[in-house]
């Protein structure tokens, strides 16, 4: 029980902090205590870096579905029947244990002018594509790609699972109604992962929330704030680099209101799922 | 004989092709992997004047020795208290996982919940909050204080992992037992404990990798080389200086390492808690 009031005050007492200092005056090394109302809510609201950082993690979203879509994809891959297919399951999952500042440091690499992409894809006779992909306005684009690399193996596995819970005879019956392997998947196999799908969406959302500081942090270093500040950053860097405790507890408040409006739903849909 | 092969591919093209694509993605995943490995032995005059993705013409570990002089004491750091913090969490984890599993008590399921919401937040949000309260408890810049916030902040998951592979031990034991006045303790001794071990080695690759790999805590709790910087971080401040790719992929290399190891080894283990969290969401 003692456990468990820790782990809870670690979490919820932090964030009850978090709301009591937004509504306060303190910025600096000092606490101060003095109540300001909604000032600071508004000053947030109204800044320009704000909303900035709050449309670069709407973009970096996107990636949500692309690393669905990528691991529906590897899924149905790893699904056939042929020998040797667990090696590929433990490939494509192998970067999901990289660390985040490891993929970025590899991905900088990957992504200078010289470096490894554009040399492949001249070397394919794809030079055309080749571009500066770390510049400060690419690469709120280009990280995507790092993290569809680093998750989308997560939710091969994921699906995987659900495809296998597919009854082979259901599989049988429609092929013997002559449905082709598209029709299969799309009629007898998909509506099966539509559980898996939500839950695995809801998982790769925390991830890219993670990324979006980790990686970010790790290959934007330097560039110009608007082109690549995330929330998560700005609270970093606003609450614990500048000392505005107060703008960043309030912009780390809107950051656990967003998440909550996401995950709160999820959570309350699978709770009277299970009963 | 072409016609043989001929035959042969008209018969099994639906399975050359899945292996084509497989190879194909398989490339594809490992092509960053291969390209920090064959950087990181290069010398640094063959930076930028070689092909990236060719592999070295003059290999050398000359990247490697760099790297260690630079990451040596981040890695024996991160070593120090991921160890420790994973040896506490499945401490912890056992006994609350056969608490919420076994045990019957007020508003359980809500308590569990609870617990196990804390687990989608992100962290940077209370990044401040958590320092003051590390700072008051002198606990900053110090190993313990590494290991301290990564077994708190451990807690829900490993609950979680360790109660969905507890709900499978079967009750009539734990009925027998009780029927003899046997203690918690006892139990959790005599029934819990033994059927322990499949959850015991997926929680600690679980939690061994997320701590190791944890970038945040180690960040504003870390401090500086000689306190307990973590490798993560380390790797991170030596990119800010001159842009020598071959060292800063010896660092990434070094960084994945343990990781890689234990994952080579024990990869079935870290598939089935990843499955485990997965459907407990």
């Amino acid at each position: 029980m003692v456990l468990f009031v820790l782990a809870a005050y670690f979490v919820y007492g932090m964030v009850t902090w978090n709301v009591v200092i937004s509504f306060t005056d303190w910025k600096g090394a000092i606490p101060s205590y003095n109540f300001v109302g909604l000032s600071n809510y508004s000053a947030v609201i109204k800044s320009d870096l704000f909303g900035r950082s709050l449309l670069n993690t709407f973009i970096l979203f996107s990636a949500i579905p692309l690393c669905l879509a990528a691991g529906l994809f590897l899924a149905f891959l790893l699904n056939q029947r042929v020998k040797g297919i667990k090696i590929f399951t433990i490939i494509f999952l192998l970067p999901f244990a990289f660390s985040l500042v490891v993929t970025g440091v590899i991905w900088s690499w990957m992504f200078q002018p010289d470096g490894a992409i554009n040399s492949l894809l001249r070397s394919i006779r794809l030079g055309f594509f080749a571009r500066d992909w770390i510049s400060s306005s690419a690469i709120l684009a280009s990280v995507l790609i790092p993290i569809i690399w680093q998750f989308s193996g997560y939710s091969a596995l994921v699906l995987l699972a659900g495809l296998k819970s597919v009854p082979r005879k259901e599989i049988e019956k429609a092929r013997k109604k002559g449905m082709n392997w598209w029709q299969i998947f799309w009629k007898v196999e998909f509506p099966r992962l539509r559980i898996p799908l939500l839950s695995c969406a809801v998982v790769i959302f925390v991830f890219v929330l993670k990324a979006s500081f980790d990686l970010l942090w790790t290959m934007a270093r330097g560039y110009p704030p608007g082109s690549y500040y995330t929330l998560p950053i700005l609270v970093y860097v606003e609450a614990y680099q500048k000392m505005n405790v107060a703008y960043g507890a309030v912009i780390g408040n809107i950051l656990v209101g967003i998440v909550l409006a996401i995950v709160l739903p999820y959570v309350w849909f699978s709770y009277r799922g299970h009963r | 004989m072409i016609a043989k092969v001929l035959n042969y591919i008209k018969k099994n093209w639906k399975r050359l092709l899945i292996y084509a694509i497989l190879i194909v993605v398989t490339f594809i995943f490992l092509l960053p992997i291969w390209v920090a490995l064959v950087t990181s032995l290069k010398p640094w005059a063959e930076i930028g004047t070689t092909n990236p993705l060719a592999p070295p013409r003059s290999p050398t570990l000359e990247a490697y020795g760099e790297a260690i002089e630079k990451l040596g004491r981040p890695l024996l750091n991160s070593l120090v208290f991921t160890t420790g913090a994973v040896l506490c969490s499945i401490i912890i984890g056992s006994w609350m996982g056969y608490v919420f599993s076994k045990q019957k008590f007020r508003y359980k399921e809500l308590l569990f919940m609870v617990l196990v919401a804390g687990t989608f937040l992100p962290y940077t949000t209370i990044v401040f909050p958590l320092f003051r309260t590390m700072s008051e408890l002198n606990l900053t810049y110090t190993l313990p204080g590494m290991v301290f916030v990564h077994t708190v902040y451990g807690i829900p998951i490993c609950t979680l992992l360790f109660r969905n592979f507890y709900t499978h031990i079967p009750d009539k034991k734990i009925r027998e037992l009780k029927k003899r006045k046997a203690s918690d303790w006892e139990i959790y001794r005599k029934v819990i404990l033994p059927a322990s071990k499949p959850a015991i080695i997926s929680v600690m690759i679980y939690q061994f990798t997320s701590i190791w790999n944890d970038f945040l805590f180690g960040l504003v709790l870390g401090g500086v080389e000689s306190q307990a910087m973590p490798v993560t971080v380390g790797l991170f401040g030596m990119m800010g200086g001159l842009a020598k790719w071959n060292l800063f992929m010896a660092g990434a290399i070094l960084t994945v390492l343990p990781l890689l190891v234990i994952y080579v080894l024990l990869h079935r283990y870290f598939m089935m808690a990843i499955m485990e969290e997965e459907e407990a969401h």
